[in-house]
């Protein structure tokens, strides 16, 4: 079994190179792919599933994006079957609530506010690494914990 | 003359019946000689003119006689010789008491048995009192007549067949008609309106009384006089006789009041349209506001993004290659770290300053006592760092408020009673509070550097600072922050300050209901 898979889906070029520093940092075991925006990202699912029938194990999904916004990534994964079953964090600088009552509404299983702190943002890719580790099936329950972080689940 | 005549079987004696009537009689009725002297004077000469018999006979009757009817017996009595009779005379006689009496006189001839004439009797009735009675009527009547033909308010009398039998001056000049031309038609001829004079005739009839009943009436001109009518008949015996009709003429008062409702209904489509404007107005201006706020969120939640990555990758570099490089060097990347924190800071103070604005702050009771707990732990280091005195006098009174704004404007408020210490004293703050009508009054008082009068005012506003950021740092949105958030809970903040003894924030914040 290989090893487990993140896809960061973000179309700001620094912030996708400050969660590959942190990823390097937190020496992360997982596979990091970027994806620039919400077609890009698309792609790759569709590419990587044909060839060698791999999927993600978690997707890091930005909001505000061109060509496909997180959103439209969010219905697209969620109407497909194959991808139904993904994990999909929405990894944002937004709080606005009327965001995360969309991103939930569309079916994303987590909200995440980016941190400004590269501190922060090594400790949360080493608690995903560790999660991964621990069970391909985890669910992510991390994410909910992880302290430094506003986590909105739906209905809790 | 001839004895009266009196039923021959009767045993009556003319003469004594005579001298009955005479002295009987309330009349005066003298007896005179053709010269004029008194011959008989009887009780009721005595009354009337006040003199006695004995005073009288013998004596000429011209003594009664006033002087301006000198000449009138004499006359009577040519005229009685030639044969008049005189009867029913007016005139005049004075009293004894010289009073002015008016008499109604008849004269008569005296004749002896040959026909020939020896004397005049004349009865006199006192008619003063009748006279002043016939001309007190007559003046009476005659003001009575002047008053209803002059009067200035139109008059008229209607008969029960709605026929006009009368109308003063002023109702046929208010209609321009003459007296022909108005009296001896139906009135209903000049009436504007059919059924109104058709009610006015059906109530009269009925017995109403009409008071200030409004109506229209058509002039000779062809104009339209309005009218307010007051009426009512008169009866007599049950049969109507006439309308007693008053008419007034208010075509002017209507007309002004015309215009009156004419001005003030403009008036008023004048203050709904310029409401109306205004509400306009208000509402583009607040959407507006709305906008520009949201603007500045959005611009303010904006610029947290590339400054996020600065401060990120400014970290890095001091983290990870902080080693490399020399001394200038890793003080240039730390300020570069600190600048972005500070700006990082105050984008926060925006965008909270700005969800104070546009966001619900619902209230609830908050015990300020528990909410001391609180800045005693939030502030026990730096407090003890400043080798400061930190007060709070209690019980503090409960107040209506939001919790986390008051964290937030407490929080602030102490921060600042922290930071801007006088080097010359040790740091001393003191949070006291009572009640006073219906509010909570808090104050958070320090003995700081204290604030000039003229800038007491300035210190509430938006960037507003006083000291530069090496003096003493901050965003210069702190008390901005502390007076939205008071404002929106419905209190106040002011601020006494000397700048030797320090600054007292005073709030003003509604007291918490009492616990039922």
């Amino acid at each position: 079994m290989s090893s487990a898979w993140l896809l960061n889906v973000d179309d700001n070029r620094d912030d996708a190179l400050l969660l590959r520093h942190a990823c390097k940092k937190a020496g992360v075991r997982f596979e990091l792919t970027t994806a620039s925006h919400g077609a890009e990202a698309m792609e790759m699912l569709w590419q990587a599933r044909t060839q060698d029938g791999r999927l993600p194990s978690l997707i890091l999904l930005d909001l505000s994006m061109p060509v496909m916004t997180g959103f439209e990534v969010l219905e697209a994964l969620r109407r497909e079957p194959t991808t139904r079953g993904l994990t999909v964090a929405v990894f944002t600088s937004s709080e606005n609530e009327c965001d995360v009552a969309a991103a939930y509404g569309r079916g994303a299983d987590y909200y995440l506010s980016k941190p400004s702190d590269v501190k922060q943002l090594i400790a949360l890719m080493r608690g995903i690494d560790e999660a991964a580790a621990a069970s391909q099936d985890h669910p992510w329950a991390c994410l909910r914990t992880f302290p430094t972080y506003k986590v909105h689940k739906q209905g809790q | 003359m001839n004895s009266p005549r009196v039923l021959p079987s009767s045993p009556l004696n003319p003469a004594s019946l005579i001298a009955a009537i005479v002295e009987g009689s309330q009349d005066a009725i003298i007896a005179q000689t053709p010269t004029g002297i008194v011959l008989t004077w009887n009780r009721g000469a005595e009354r009337i003119y006040g003199f006695c018999a004995e005073e009288m006979i013998g004596k000429p009757i011209a003594g009664i006689v006033p002087p301006d009817k000198a000449d009138e017996l004499p006359r009577l009595y040519a005229e009685l010789a030639a044969g008049h009779a005189l009867q029913s005379i007016e005139t005049a006689r004075v009293r004894k008491d010289g009073r002015r009496i008016e008499i109604s006189l008849t004269l008569s001839g005296i004749y002896d048995e040959h026909g020939k004439l020896i004397g005049f009797s004349s009865i006199a009735r006192d008619v003063t009192a009748r006279n002043q009675a016939i001309a007190d009527d007559r003046r009476r009547q005659q003001l009575l007549t002047d008053f209803v033909e002059n009067a200035t308010e139109g008059l008229h009398w209607v008969g029960p067949d709605g026929v006009i039998l009368w109308a003063n001056k002023a109702e046929l000049e208010s209609l321009g008609y003459s007296a022909e031309e108005y009296i001896g038609h139906h009135i209903s001829e000049f009436h504007a309106d059919e059924p109104v004079i058709c009610d006015i005739l059906r109530r009269l009839t009925a017995g109403d009384k009409l008071h200030g009943y409004e109506a229209r009436m058509r002039a000779k001109d062809g104009s339209i006089r309005h009218v307010l009518i007051n009426s009512s008949v008169y009866f007599e015996a049950g049969k109507f006789v006439h309308t007693r009709c008053f008419t007034r003429d208010i075509t002017t008062r209507k007309a002004i009041e015309e215009e009156l409702r004419t001005a003030q209904e403009k008036l008023r489509q004048q203050a709904e349209e310029l409401e109306k404007e205004v509400s306009k107005r208000t509402t583009e201006l607040r959407q507006t506001v709305q906008s520009l706020e949201g603007m500045c969120y959005t611009m303010a939640h904006d610029l947290r993004s590339p400054l996020r990555t600065m401060q990120s990758f400014a970290q890095i570099l001091v983290s990870e290659y902080g080693p490399r490089f020399d001394d200038e060097g890793r003080l240039y990347a730390e300020r570069i770290v600190a600048s972005a924190n500070r700006m990082d800071q105050l984008i926060r103070d925006i965008l909270e300053f700005a969800r104070l604005s546009h966001t619900d702050v619902p209230t609830e009771s908050v015990d300020l006592n528990e909410q001391a707990l609180f800045w005693e732990r939030h502030f026990g280091d730096e407090i003890q760092a400043r080798g400061a005195q930190f007060k709070v006098q209690r019980p503090l009174p409960a107040v209506a408020g939001n919790r986390l704004l008051l964290e937030q404007v407490f929080t602030n408020l102490i921060m600042n009673a922290l930071k801007f210490t006088s080097p010359a004293r040790r740091p001393e703050i003191e949070i006291t509070g009572h009640a006073e009508g219906g509010f909570a009054v808090v104050c958070v008082r320090d003995n700081g550097i204290g604030i000039a009068p003229e800038h007491r005012e300035r210190i509430f506003g938006l960037f507003q600072r006083l000291h530069t950021s090496e003096q003493y740092p901050g965003t210069g949105l702190g008390l901005a922050i502390v007076r939205r958030a008071v404002d929106r809970m419905g209190g106040s903040v002011t601020v006494e300050s000397d700048p030797d003894h320090g600054s007292t924030f005073r709030l003003r914040l509604p007291l918490a209901p009492l616990e039922a």
